[in-house]
């Protein structure tokens, strides 16, 4: 099964797996990473590096909160990188279908392009939505 | 606010960076004075893609940004210059001026004791060199603009 790793700001990273545990049920091969102002990135590196070295065969996937912050700066470092996808920008949608996606056997890359999907997808104006009744 | 910013910043181009410096000063130029950045492609596509679009930032060796800089006082823009350390930083106190805003703004703690506020974070050797900076420049350490200064003490 894909790894699914989620590093954030603070504490955002786990509750929202717990969040998205809720509704889907508890998950195996999560692990989230808490970026705390004290934390050096060399650290958080390893510590990636250690879930990347470790994990699946089928790959990993690394949800990050916010393009251009500290998590997905250390996120983006391993693009290209064999077995590994990379998104900013993590929200509950996004990872539900990441949930759902690895159970449902999509590959990496399909599952990282419907997370990616999933995430824009569910960001609506409801002023707009009322608009187009 | 003056027109040239000088942060030491471990982190360089971050959420905070982003969000409390350049787009709120909608700093155009941005350089990021580092022998190891400026060897590393990856680091260097990264930091060039988080910036807003108008923002164009370069890279340089400290000792190549150091024989470069010259300060102009018709500079229209603001100017960001980034530094991994304080030891980058002192390296060009040569060129510092008072119309340089000196900053601290981010040393994670590691192995280092000293915890001068709560995103900057001192070795005794660093505390000595910014002690040795602030005897001749204000420095402002703090992680955001809006933020009041740290005292340089030992918390």
């Amino acid at each position: 099964m894909i790894d699914i790793v989620i590093i954030t700001h603070g504490l955002f990273g786990e509750e929202l797996m717990l969040s998205a545990e809720m509704i889907l049920g508890k998950q195996g091969s999560v692990h989230t990473i808490a970026i705390q102002p004290d934390r050096s990135v060399p650290e958080i590196a390893i510590e990636l590096d250690k879930i990347i070295e470790s994990g699946s065969k089928d790959g990993v996937l690394i949800l990050t909160d916010m393009f251009g912050g500290s998590p997905s700066n250390v996120a983006f470092s391993y693009a290209g990188k064999a077995g590994v996808e990379i998104i900013s920008g993590v929200n509950l949608p996004m990872l539900l279908k990441s949930f759902s996606g690895r159970m449902t056997g999509e590959g990496l890359t399909q599952l990282a392009n419907s997370c990616c999907e999933a995430g824009k997808n569910s960001i609506k104006l409801a002023s707009e939505l009322m608009k187009k009744r | 606010m003056k027109k040239v910013i000088f942060r030491v910043d471990d982190r360089l181009i971050h959420g905070q960076v982003i969000e409390g410096w350049i787009k709120n000063f909608d700093i155009t130029e941005v350089i990021i004075a580092s022998d190891t950045v400026v060897g590393d492609a990856m680091q260097q596509m990264i930091y060039t893609n988080v910036v807003p679009p108008r923002t164009k930032v370069l890279f340089k060796s400290v000792d190549d940004f150091r024989n470069s800089f010259s300060i102009t006082t018709k500079r229209k823009g603001y100017l960001l210059v980034l530094f991994n350390n304080i030891k980058d930083l002192l390296a060009c106190e040569g060129i510092l001026t008072d119309d340089i805003y000196i900053n601290i703004g981010c040393i994670a703690s590691g192995s280092r004791c000293i915890e001068v506020s709560d995103t900057v974070f001192l070795a005794d050797e660093e505390f000595r060199m910014l002690t040795h900076l602030t005897e001749n420049w204000k420095v402002h350490i703090k992680k955001l603009p809006w933020e009041r200064d740290a005292n340089l003490c030992k918390r």
